[in-house]
């Protein structure tokens, strides 16, 4: 038998990453965005001549860099097709560093970025990309640290890293013989697509899900294309932008980035999106937006995979038209994230040189209202909607009521309500009523209690929990009228209700009670006067009384 | 060309990535809708009508929700299917009240001995031809409990002046991605179409534009 020669084929020379290449999905899109934003940056950091000597080849420098950014694609040339990592490792090292032994992204901002940004966006990368403990190394608990924010000092919580997986990602794309580049498909795991997990461990080599070299290398740049954020320490928001211009996306990714602790705080999916065109946009709300739209993936634990954070949402969210985007800046003003303290009490020695000391802790408390504005905003709904829940659930962090948070609201649900933010007639009256009948109740029961301060908080609680168990209980049509005409009836001369009455009857009926339920208890929320300073003077009291012992 | 207008009470069309959380895809990709049509004449082997042209618009925005379901994998080989560890729950949308238009060309398609796709589900939608296919469980489109309600010649659908389709066509600048052939056990042999969501009227599109049906493997072994 005659031995048939194996025809040699040349290694190439070359590797091109399309936009538009069908193989490429959404976050691969955003990876090739990720990976164009590392190459404009390195290309920029040469012409200001403000790059270091030890990371960028002196031959990038003296002769150009080796590949052409297009706006749908980008060509990489390989000058030595059998040493295609000299191309790789040096863009891989700019782009996935460390600062501080915290991930440190330096294409994704410009200047310096403060250290409580970037911790709180390693969280956000470890609960989505880096879950698994061998994707990278470093600490296995969390350890403190104290940064001063505006003088004031601040306790976060950090893992301290040493080395992750994508800083060593080049390795993956070439063959590890020759030196040329990889022509295998090869596995993309969770760690560089999350929630692309193997179908079937059991056959975990035929069921994992692969991809080309390009689509690798793709995949290795979603976390620079992607913002991860952490909603609290168990879930995060992935968020995807849909990038159709690679030049234009790679001039504006800084912009999505965070520029401080503040606004990386979140509450949601809607929430985070919102923010991230907020900053895409600047001042300029006629602008014309680097992405179509951005997809969120939300990852948390579930009671069946309780040791990681599963894909459990998604929600794809296109750019606000003019008036929603004036509602959702309304809600930014009203709803931003506020400096809160705590006592925190720290003993130190035993019997009798056991001492005390107690020092203030701060933290920020984000709003429960502005992430439910925002989502419903996302989704074209009444920016209202489903204020009920705010009633009725418990946050999952916690465990504790949402409810509880509603009195330190109601400056800004008072602001927001007398802001120009009502577009159906008939919305701002029915909350206008509920106000009067309110004002009325309470005043009532202040003449009843005249003298009696102890008598007269329980009632005004008394009279608080009524009604918000009327109305947030009420699952029909009729139970909601009944709980409200009952409200009405028990004060006269209610002169919100007898000049708008048309306009308000169309909310009680079969299509619009849900809505009517929202405002009734949006003006439950926001009712300020006698019996609402008190009742918010003994949330107060509760919520010092969490104070810490250490 | 034919069009069809096809209603599905539920369904759910799984994007390939979504591995965990079963995300579904606004319409149903251009493989699904070959497996649909596949079934719906009997068709057995998935490459007699290779070369087919088809895709899928969805009329109106279906309701979308998301449930708790129970699904099967095999993390243990010694244990059954769907027994211990082989079964755990997971997140799925779902989309209610589904209606689509379906277009189907069989232009290119080569000429089998027993008729192109196209000439067959012409002949399914006649009294005569349905008695003459041999096919097996019910008729359905995504998974297989997810029964379709009605199939009409997009001439005889009810009146849709008054309705929006979006409809996925081809476009070399698109920002959609489809499957026109899916492998079923890894990735790795799945091959997507490049195009792009876009509204249209109920009037058969530019054949060009119409993801066509590839074996990527056939192609690697001509």
């Amino acid at each position: 038998m005659s031995k048939i020669a194996k025809l040699k084929t040349a290694p190439p020379d070359h590797l091109e990453v399309s936009l538009f290449d069908p193989e490429m999905d959404l976050l691969l899109r955003a990876g090739i965005g990720g990976l164009a934003t590392t190459l404009l940056w390195i290309e920029r950091s040469i012409q200001s001549e403000q790059c270091d000597d030890d990371e960028i080849p002196a031959s990038w420098v003296d002769q150009g860099v080796p590949w052409k950014l297009h706006s749908d694609k980008i060509l990489l040339n390989f000058v030595d097709p059998g040493k295609v990592e000299d191309v790789f490792k040096p863009i891989f090292r700019i782009a996935f560093g460390l600062n501080e032994r915290a991930i440190d992204l330096p294409t994704t901002y410009i200047g310096k970025q403060p250290q409580s940004v970037r911790i709180n966006l390693q969280r956000g990368l470890m609960l989505t990309f880096l879950q698994h403990g061998k994707t990278r190394t470093g600490d296995k608990k969390d350890s403190d640290l104290n940064l001063d924010i505006d003088g004031k000092p601040y306790q976060f919580s950090t893992r301290c890293i040493d080395w992750y997986k994508h800083q060593d990602g080049y390795q993956d794309l070439v063959n590890k013989k020759s030196g040329t580049l990889s022509k295998k498909t090869a596995e993309l795991p969770g760690t560089l697509y999350p929630g692309a997990a193997v179908r079937h461990n059991g056959f975990a080599g035929q069921t994992k899900y692969e991809g080309s070299v390009s689509q690798l290398l793709a995949a290795y740049f979603a976390p620079i294309g992607t913002l991860a954020l952490p909603i609290n320490r168990g879930s995060a928001v992935l968020l995807v932008p849909d990038v159709q211009d690679l030049l234009l996306f790679a001039d504006n990714r800084r912009k999505i980035t965070p520029l401080s602790y503040r606004d990386c705080l979140i509450g949601g999916s809607g929430d985070a999106v919102l923010q991230l065109y907020a900053r895409l946009r600047g001042d300029d709300t006629q602008q014309k937006l680097a992405v179509a739209s951005v997809t969120a993936f939300v990852f948390r634990p579930t009671a069946w995979a309780s040791q990681q954070k599963s894909r459990v949402a998604a929600d794809k969210i296109e750019p606000l038209d003019a008036r929603r985007l004036e509602i959702f800046r309304y809600a930014k003003d009203y709803f931003a994230p506020r400096k809160a303290s705590r006592k925190v009490t720290e003993k130190t020695g035993k019997g009798k040189l056991a001492k005390s000391t107690e020092r203030d802790e701060f933290f920020w408390s984000d709003s429960i209202v502005r992430p439910l504005i925002a989502d419903n905003l996302a989704h074209r709904r009444d920016w209202f909607a489903g204020f009920t829940k705010l009633f009725v659930d418990r946050d999952p962090a916690n465990g504790k009521p949402f409810r509880d948070r509603l009195p330190f609201e109601r400056t800004g649900l008072i602001n927001m309500i007398k802001a120009d933010v009502w577009d159906k007639p008939g919305q701002m009256a029915l909350i206008g009523a509920v106000h009067h009948a309110l004002r009325g109740r309470y005043g009532q029961i202040a003449s009843e209690t005249a003298n009696q301060k102890a008598a007269m908080q329980n009632r005004f609680r008394g009279e608080y929990d009524r009604w918000r168990l009327a109305f947030s209980g009420a699952k029909t049509a009729d139970q909601f009228r009944h709980s409200i005409c009952d409200l009405f009836s028990r004060v006269p001369a209610n002169k919100e209700l007898q000049a708008n009455w048309t306009d308000v009857l169309p909310w009680l009926d079969e299509s619009g009670w849900q809505h009517a339920r929202d405002l009734a208890l949006l003006a439950l929320a926001s009712y300020q006067g006698k019996g609402a300073k008190e009742l918010a003077a003994v949330a107060e009291a509760s919520e010092a009384g969490d104070s810490l012992t250490t | 060309m034919i069009g069809l207008y096809v209603t599905v009470p539920i369904a759910s069309f799984r994007r390939g990535a979504a591995r965990e959380y079963w995300e579904t895809l606004p319409l149903p990709a251009p493989s699904t809708v070959y497996g649909f049509l596949l079934s719906m004449v009997g068709e057995v082997d998935r490459e007699r009508h290779i070369g087919a042209r088809c895709t899928a618009g969805v009329i109106g925005h279906p309701h979308e929700s998301t449930v708790l379901r129970k699904l099967w994998r095999i993390k243990d080989k010694k244990l059954g299917l769907g027994n211990g560890a082989n079964v755990r729950p997971d997140y799925q949308e779902l989309l209610t009240d589904v209606r689509l238009v379906i277009w189907l060309d069989s232009s290119e398609e080569e000429q089998p001995a027993v008729g192109t796709l196209q000439q067959r589900v012409a002949e399914s939608l006649t009294n005569d031809g349905r008695h003459r296919i041999t096919r097996f469980g019910g008729l359905s489109l995504g998974e297989s409990t997810h029964m379709v309600d009605e199939v009409l010649p997009i001439e005889r659908a009810p009146e849709l002046a008054d309705e929006s389709v979006r409809l996925f066509l081809l476009d070399k600048s698109g920002n959609f991605t489809l499957p026109v052939w899916v492998d079923h056990v890894g990735s790795s042999g799945t091959r997507n179409a490049l195009g792009r969501l876009m509204d249209a009227n109920f009037e058969p599109p530019n054949v060009e534009r119409l993801p066509q049906i590839k074996n990527p493997m056939m192609v690697t072994n001509k």
